[in-house]
């Protein structure tokens, strides 16, 4: 969570049942947006650009670690549950073990001096770790990792995208909200 | 509390770099960067022995180690060839029936190793084959045999073969209990040089080795990137060194016997030199070759020669009982080739191009 | 731009010069490698982890242009064309379908991967059908 001497990083106060509307409905837009960008082709299977992850890291922004944590745990089932392809799940779950705590992390205790956009970039890349480590681990063919830069680049490009969308949507919103 | 944060992010930034110079490390070491490799290739036991070392020894030590390995050959074939007459084979043979003959220990650990499989295979392998090779002219390039020998010819023959007229007495006499039997070694020898090879190399601390003695391919450890050495069987019917399927193998030896690596053509048949040594006869039927996988290369030499006489069902069995694997090619029902091997090489053996595996 | 963000962004230029150093040594595989002459490349279907069949390029260039070779490994059916030199995957049953909108491969160390059968495609620079060695 916040730190208490962190300037304008307040939680949004909304009440529950507000809440849960509103993270149910980044849920949906995460599923969403994923399902778009499946269309685009990437060099590995199961590995995808990582733009519904706008969607947790605002949630983070908004409201908090829990509420982050919830909807990209939420988006990885039911987006599980709508392909049934349990690689696809394998590789987003590494990848979202590696890239949430991380972004929770730097987060809270660096904001000072990393900006939304840095971090999201951060975090992208550790998701894209974690996804090639376990693609590369299934398909025992290190020769995969030969597409680490790609992957690399591709993560700060859309980390870099997200954070700043993500950036802009929480000021919008703040500032409709207080 | 900013030095802190800025601390902490520095840390992370310098774990993240160890982590990826890991990363390279390990490419660089598993690509055998780093080890030095040697190779020779020359004319021995009456065929082509090729080498290629891998080792973190100087070339200058790996091309002694060369020289010592080559040497090595060369002194196993003294002993263990039938030609030379001084050699401890030739020297058992012309006291046949007349008295016990003392031999170098490696001469006597390699007609052990040939009675064991004599003696698990029912005689399909024989060393003491030798009278039959003769009557057949097997290894005679000035008189080829040109025509097929007669029924009592054969008779005669067998009389003078058979595994338990051999009498051996540890550690290294050797009598032939009957005159006019001969050893013939040709069945294992090549096999048991590439065991004592591949030991001496282990004993000079290589950990990655290849070893060609005209056809027995002896490995040492893995190649030297990780990955498991990958042996060729030969297609029978394409020329020397193109494969029919391929098995990965680490610290063990591959041994090919086939019907189509030496043979005599009489009337338009062609009479393979592998002999049945109780029909005193060549092989016949559709089996084309027997490959051998084993950790004991003599064993895996005399064993290819045996499954070749065995037929394929029978060689499975004894296979199993004895914990190696076989890759047997035999001719199809439709003409074409076919593979078939025992069960432990499921999944291991790579079929290359379009050939069947059964 | 803040400083945590300089340092982030300079550690992660790092890291992928990095990687580009260590992707461009392993496609060119190990020091051994062979002659450089074109199309001479070995077609390798790996199963988990294992290959379990290997062609030669030219071979297969050779035949009418539209030869498939059907897989059924991982617990699925794949097909696979060869066009012109370039493989590709046209047919799968895996969910997803992430291999069938692979790009097709023609040079050495492209892959195609279907990861719920567990097959890699590749391809490899090599003149020899991959053996260290043949036993006759």
């Amino acid at each position: 969570m916040p730190s208490p001497t962190e300037p304008a990083k307040r939680c949004l106060e909304v009440g529950r049942t507000k809440k849960t509307v509103t993270l149910s409905l980044f849920v949906v837009l995460a599923l969403a947006t994923g399902a778009a960008e499946s269309w685009f082709p990437l060099p590995l299977p199961g590995v995808r650009l990582g733009l519904a992850n706008v969607l947790p890291l605002f949630a983070l922004l908004l409201f908090g670690a829990k509420e982050a944590v919830a909807v990209a745990g939420a988006r990885l089932l039911l987006s599980f549950f709508l392909t049934g392809n349990p690689f696809a799940l394998l590789c987003s779950a590494a990848g979202l073990a590696c890239s949430l705590p991380l972004s929770i992390l730097l987060y809270s205790k660096f904001s000072g001096s990393l900006s939304v956009p840095a971090i999201s970039v951060a975090s992208a890349e550790a998701f894209n770790v974690g996804q090639v480590a376990v693609a590369v681990m299934l398909t025992s063919t290190p020769a995969l990792l030969a597409c680490l830069p790609f992957i690399i680049a591709a993560g700060a490009a859309t980390g870099y995208v997200v954070g700043r969308l993500a950036e802009i949507m929480d000021k919008r919103l703040r500032e409709k909200y207080l | 509390m900013p030095v802190d944060r800025k601390h902490a992010v520095r840390a992370a930034f310098l774990v993240m770099f160890f982590v990826c110079a890991a990363i390279a490390v390990w490419f660089f070491r598993s690509s055998g960067v780093g080890m030095n490799s040697g190779s020779r290739d020359g004319l021995s036991m009456d065929t082509l022995v090729s080498v290629l070392v891998h080792s973190r020894q100087t070339p200058n030590e790996i091309n002694l180690m060369l020289d010592g390995a080559f040497e090595l050959i060369d002194g196993f074939d003294k002993k263990l060839s039938m030609h030379d007459p001084s050699s401890d084979v030739s020297r058992v043979n012309a006291s046949a029936g007349l008295a016990a003959v003392k031999v170098a220990p490696e001469t006597f650990e390699a007609l052990s190793s040939a009675l064991r499989i004599a003696e698990v295979s029912g005689g399909a392998f024989d060393p003491s084959v030798g009278p039959i090779s003769t009557l057949w002219r097997v290894g005679d390039r000035e008189n080829p045999l040109t025509e097929i020998p007669k029924a009592d010819e054969i008779e005669a023959t067998l009389s003078l073969v058979g595994y338990n007229m051999v009498s051996t007495e540890a550690p290294d006499k050797i009598f032939l209990e009957n005159s006019g039997m001969k050893l013939d070694l040709g069945g294992v020898a090549k096999g048991y040089v590439s065991g004592e090879v591949g030991d001496f190399l282990r004993a000079n601390g290589v950990e990655s080795a290849i070893l060609d003695l005209g056809g027995n391919v002896l490995v040492v450890g893995g190649r030297p990137d990780g990955e498991a050495w990958r042996i060729g069987v030969q297609h029978p019917l394409k020329p020397r060194g193109e494969p029919i399927c391929s098995v990965a193998i680490r610290d063990s030896s591959v041994i090919t016997a086939g019907v189509y690596e030496r043979f005599v053509e009489i009337g338009g048949k062609r009479y393979a030199h592998i002999f049945d040594p109780r029909a005193g006869r060549p092989v016949e039927g559709n089996l084309l070759s027997a490959t051998v996988i084993s950790d004991d290369p003599a064993v895996g030499d005399a064993l290819s020669t045996a499954f070749m006489v065995m037929g394929i069902g029978s060689s499975k069995e004894l296979a199993a009982r004895l914990g190696v694997e076989a890759i047997f090619v035999y001719s199809g029902e439709d003409g074409g080739v076919e593979v078939t091997t025992t069960d432990g090489l499921e999944g291991r053996v790579v079929m290359i191009g379009n050939e069947t595996r059964r | 731009m803040k400083l945590g963000d300089k340092i982030l962004y300079a550690g992660l230029s790092i890291i992928f010069l990095i990687s580009c150093a260590a992707s461009i040594f392993f496609l060119r595989g190990s020091p051994n490698d062979g002659d450089k002459n074109g199309a001479n490349f070995t077609l390798e279907i790996v199963s988990r982890g294992e290959i379990i069949k290997s062609f030669d390029m030219p071979d297969l260039s050779e035949t009418e242009s539209g030869s498939t070779i059907e897989l059924r490994e991982g617990g699925g059916f794949n097909i696979l064309s060869i066009e012109d030199g370039a493989v590709r995957m046209v047919s799968s049953d895996c969910p997803g379908g992430d291999c069938l909108r692979m790009p097709p491969i023609w040079s050495d160390g492209r892959v195609i991967v279907c990861l719920p059968h567990k097959l890699v495609i590749r391809l490899r620079r090599d003149g020899n059908g991959e053996v260290d060695a043949v036993s006759y």
